[in-house]
């Protein structure tokens, strides 16, 4: 049986995020682009390969828990909430991207609370959880990533690998008997 | 100055929508990606340009009325809604790249989003701005290429609606016509 271990959920904000990537939301600085009646802010997006954007749709579970947690070396992939829906994403800065070893421990795991009004971007191998929704019965998010990473991903999944080219898959469960739950001590999560 | 055209908005389907983009929602068919406890369904997004997202802020207006609309032609730019905050976008079929060929009012659409939903446009898809179907504002994660983005600053800027990615029709320059949004189903959310 694998140890649970607990992750609080913190405040999203820019500053608490920006090892992990930008927020897709309004920013201090002066717009990107702006004419009468609207206002925008960019990120810094990157991709080596074929924009793909999807329609993804998570299940929630009756306990925010998860096993396993990813990255990506060929794109800085982004989502976006859509239906306000709130969520709950786990993440550990790039680590060596050379090293498939090179995994995250607990203390390098960040659980942040999106409320539906932002998105995010992470940088190119920001290690990240699932969305974990926080109401059921699912949540629903834009995913922008590329074609490539999408199929390698696929391919990895049908062939039970975890090392690709474009991405790493760690199972805690399966490599060290660990799984994780969120918690939420201060009560971020709106009823 | 002339009265405001009204365009009745109507609810917002796969097949309803085709002409003008797919939807970023659920389809029909196959999920493109699943995973245990994940499906997920891709639109065909093409780019000639380099990728950019921003999030944008659109301010609610009375009667949710527009005098413009715009066309790009180098991607099929996306709009996905934010803090499920529902909107009204008005659209028309792409014609022919000549400047002069614009939509008629007899060509123009306006769907409900209800911000379940994104939408992505197809290249040469006129539209006008998102409107806010709530005040004070409306908020999207934009899909679209930097490329356009500095050439519309830089028209904005001039005073130009020709671009070459971009093309800007202003109907109350031009015609002297406005366009306001009515709701006579109820299709909009109280």
């Amino acid at each position: 049986m694998p140890t649970t271990i607990e992750i609080p959920v913190e405040p999203l904000t820019a500053a608490a995020f920006a090892p992990f990537g930008q927020l897709i939301g309004e920013q201090d600085s002066a717009p990107l682009f702006a004419a009468p009646g609207v206002k925008t802010w960019g990120v810094d997006f990157e991709i080596d390969g074929t924009l793909e954007v999807h329609y993804a749709r998570f299940d929630h579970r009756s306990e925010m828990t998860f096993a396993m947690m990813e990255r990506h070396f060929n794109v800085t992939q982004a989502f976006v909430p859509l239906d306000g829906a709130p969520n709950v994403n786990v993440f550990a800065a790039p680590t060596d991207a050379d090293d498939f070893s090179a995994i995250p421990g607990r203390d390098a795991m960040r659980a942040f609370y999106f409320d539906g009004g932002q998105g995010a971007m992470m940088w190119r191998g920001t290690w990240h959880s699932s969305r974990i929704p926080a109401r059921a019965p699912n949540a629903a998010v834009a995913l922008i990533t590329a074609a490539e990473t999408t199929i390698e991903l696929a391919e990895m999944l049908a062939a039970g690998r975890y090392e690709g080219t474009m991405t790493q898959v760690v199972d805690f469960a399966k490599t060290f008997d660990q799984t994780f739950r969120i918690t939420d001590p201060d009560g971020l999560i709106a009823a | 100055m002339a009265a405001a055209i009204e365009i009745p908005v109507e609810p917002l389907t796969e097949a309803a929508f085709a002409p003008f983009g797919q939807i970023v929602g659920v389809r029909d068919g196959a999920p493109l990606f699943a995973a245990p406890g994940v499906k997920t369904w891709g639109v065909d997004f093409k780019i000639d340009g380099t990728v950019e997202i921003h999030f944008a802020r659109f301010d609610h207006a009375d009667g949710m009325a527009f005098a413009k609309m715009e066309r790009h032609f180098n991607v099929t730019q996306a709009f996905l809604p934010l803090d499920g905050a529902p909107s009204v976008k008005v659209f028309a079929t792409p014609t022919d790249p000549d400047p002069s060929a614009i939509p008629e009012r007899e060509d123009m659409r306006a769907f409900y989003l209800d911000g379940g939903r994104g939408v992505m446009m197809w290249k040469g898809t006129w539209h006008s701005d998102i409107l806010p179907a709530q005040p004070p504002t409306g908020a999207v994660a934009m899909i679209t290429a930097i490329e356009t983005t500095v050439e519309m600053a830089e028209m904005g800027k001039a005073g130009r609606y020709d671009g070459k990615l971009t093309q800007i029709v202003d109907f109350a320059e031009r015609f002297d016509q406005t366009f306001r949004i009515s709701d006579p189903n109820g299709v909009i959310a109280g």
